[in-house]
């Protein structure tokens, strides 16, 4: 029986600096090629997202913000949110956000999946290729955490629950 | 004189990039209105000192939504400056996958934007006004435009790659052929593509005909218009062809244009409210050269589709138009852009059947034979602009980009001050009503704008809306995550 897939979507402009930090982990992730994990990466958040969400067993967003993490743990450089589902699609932008998606897959596949928001702070935005050294920093803080959390699963025997998923994530 | 404003302002998570401002005069009726981007300047220097053959990787990135639009006019831009014919399989798949990129698009801008205001009412609750709202109250609607737009997707995804390679297509054509396998893959699909628009487009005509003042105020004022038509009886077009404009009463002003000489009949203009800038139409001057692109100029051009469904349907959209089929109102681009679709359905299915298509003679080799290059092709919102400048090298010199969303801002600009004077009245108080907040949004969102591609900017936009009384002074404020 095949195990519904983990799935790590990065997202953010490639053109403005930090704010491709999301991507950067999520290609990070797809270069590791780990069994089971579905990677995407996109500069926006878009509507057909939500049907490979609905099929996947724990999804993993990675994104840039402007602020640091709001976290009891003031060594960790990068951000770590529980998302729960929420009706929150733009009006006038053709972009939605995680919680969206979650609803998204709910209202029209019945089932969202566990999923957490990864984000990793930044402190330029501008026209550019390069991550700052905060960016890279935070990164690669929070590129080795997500790769522990996709190790372990990758080695259970059976599918990741939602709790184990759950604990290691608020570890 | 004195006034107030309301400003519609959404706030990005980077910097603020657009807002709607109204202003209004001392008796509370709308004196003007405006649409303001706050552009992330630099793009086109950033693109300096790049080689060629990075562009097309470059100015994708600018945009989730259209990347394909940009890579296509930038491939042809280094078409122009290979100096080379680009061979018949080659053309036809970038065709296709723009067809793909229009019904993606389109289907985004129609039933996730812009249907849950005619499914749900403009004046109903905000919080269910929106594309959850529409999922349970019509569920088949959504998963059909949802699907709709997965169909678009997948062309693109199936010749470019699921992350579209931004060297797909290159200066010369493109880099792989397509696969039996894929067209059939493809072909399966169009019957449900073509149903669920066809489906759609009864709604609209049937929403039209019952919401007569919706859509006459509703940005209903003469521009002028301005696209590309076929070379071959100015059919629509949406990847080559000729520029033509036509005013308000269908005269044609321009015909036959080499769309490389753009520059003869374009200006841009910016204004001092919004760092958007505002092409018009050179001959006539600005303001008076405004003019609009995308589904609405596209259908007011053309002579005719070329397929015949959607030609059945331009005839009927054309009884909505002046003496000379010519339609004005900004709400018609919803319309538009679902005939738009069913052409596209049936050009992909056409181009699919075609022999060339599968041909593997998808490149013409080149080199720099020219310092100059222009690509011009129809996004989905309208005509694009690639302007190139590089050395023997091919390293860019300069670039010049013009955007659907940029050559609308000042048709936007009306639509909202038109909706705005014709809902609000009397404003003294601090209170205006959501439903007349959000037909002025609405009045946006026909025109579907990038701001991603006319601003490259970045972010997600929630809505807040700032009421100041005469002195200046913010009274109220609502936001809209």
């Amino acid at each position: 029986m095949r195990t519904a897939p983990v799935m790590v979507i990065g997202y953010g402009s490639t053109l403005h600096s930090d704010d491709a930090a999301g991507v950067r982990l999520a290609e990070a992730i797809a270069a590791r090629d780990y069994p089971g994990v579905h990677v995407f990466t996109v500069t926006q958040l878009v509507p057909e997202l939500a049907e490979p969400l609905a099929r996947s067993r724990m999804a993993i967003f990675a994104d840039a913000s402007v602020s640091p993490p709001r976290s009891h743990r003031p060594w960790r450089l990068f951000g770590v949110t529980r998302l729960q589902p929420a009706h929150a699609w733009g009006a006038l932008v053709h972009q939605g956000d995680p919680r969206a998606l979650l609803a998204l897959a709910q209202s029209l596949y019945g089932y969202h999946p566990p999923a957490w928001l990864i984000t990793i702070p930044g402190e330029h935005f501008e026209l550019g290729d390069e991550l700052s050294p905060l960016a890279q920093q935070s990164l690669a803080q929070a590129l080795k955490f997500v790769e522990r959390l996709l190790s372990r699963m990758s080695r259970s025997p059976r599918p990741s629950s939602v709790s184990s998923s759950s604990h290691f994530l608020h570890r | 004189m004195s006034t107030r404003r309301v400003v519609i302002d959404p706030v990005t998570r980077i910097e603020g990039h657009a807002k709607i401002s109204i202003f209004l005069d001392e008796s509370g009726e709308v004196r003007d209105a405006q649409f303001h981007v706050t552009e992330f300047r630099g793009f086109e220097k950033f693109c300096e000192g790049r080689p060629l053959g990075e562009m097309a990787g470059i100015t994708a990135r600018v945009c989730g939504i259209c990347p394909v639009s940009h890579i296509l006019a930038s491939a042809k831009a280094g078409d122009d400056i290979f100096a080379v014919d680009i061979p018949p399989a080659a053309e036809k798949l970038r065709r296709l996958m723009n067809l793909g990129q229009i019904v993606q698009s389109h289907a985004l801008s129609f039933f996730h934007l812009s249907s849950p205001d005619l499914l749900l009412g403009f004046d109903s609750n905000p919080a269910q006004r929106n594309l959850f709202g529409l999922i349970a109250q019509h569920p088949e609607f959504a998963r059909g435009g949802i699907r709709l737009r997965q169909f678009g997707q997948e062309i693109i995804e199936l010749l470019g790659g699921r992350k579209i390679h931004p060297a797909w297509a290159v200066p010369g054509g493109v880099r792989e052929p397509l696969t039996p396998e894929k067209r059939n893959h493809i072909l399966c699909r169009v019957p449900e593509a073509r149903q669920t628009t066809l489906s759609a487009l009864a709604f609209v005509k049937r929403y039209i005909a019952e919401h007569r003042e919706e859509v006459e105020n509703f940005g209903n004022f003469p521009t002028l218009f301005l696209g590309l038509v076929s070379k071959d009886g100015a059919q629509w077009e949406h990847y080559d062809g000729y520029l033509r404009v036509v005013d308000s009463e269908g005269n044609i002003l321009v015909d036959g244009h080499d769309p490389r000489r753009y520059t003869e009949i374009i200006g841009e203009a910016v204004e001092p409210h919004s760092y958007l800038k505002s092409p018009y139409f050179k001959p006539w001057g600005y303001p008076e050269g405004a003019y609009r692109v995308g589904p609405l100029a596209r259908l007011n051009l053309c002579t005719r589709m070329g397929t015949p469904l959607a030609d059945a349907e331009l005839a009927e959209f054309r009884q909505h138009g002046n003496a000379r089929g010519i339609v004005l109102s900004s709400f018609m681009y919803h319309y538009a852009r679902l005939i738009e679709i069913l052409a596209a359905t049936e050009r992909i299915e056409q181009l699919l059947n075609d022999p060339d298509i599968l041909s593997s003679h998808v490149r013409a080799g080149g080199a720099i034979n020219k310092l100059e290059g222009v690509g011009v092709s129809e996004a989905p919102r309208g005509t694009l602009f690639h302007h190139y400048q590089v050395d023997a090298h091919g390293m860019i010199r300069r670039v010049n980009l013009i955007i659907a969303t940029g050559q609308n801002n000042l048709a936007m600009n009306r639509t909202v001050k038109q909706i705005a004077q014709h809902w609000i009245h009397g404003a003294r108080d601090a209170q205006i009503p959501e439903g007349l907040l959000n037909r002025v949004e609405a009045g946006i969102r026909a025109f579907d704008p990038c701001l991603s591609c006319s601003t490259h900017a970045v972010g997600q936009m929630p809505l807040v809306v700032q009421l100041f009384d005469a002195q200046g002074r913010l009274i109220d404020e609502v936001r809209r995550d």
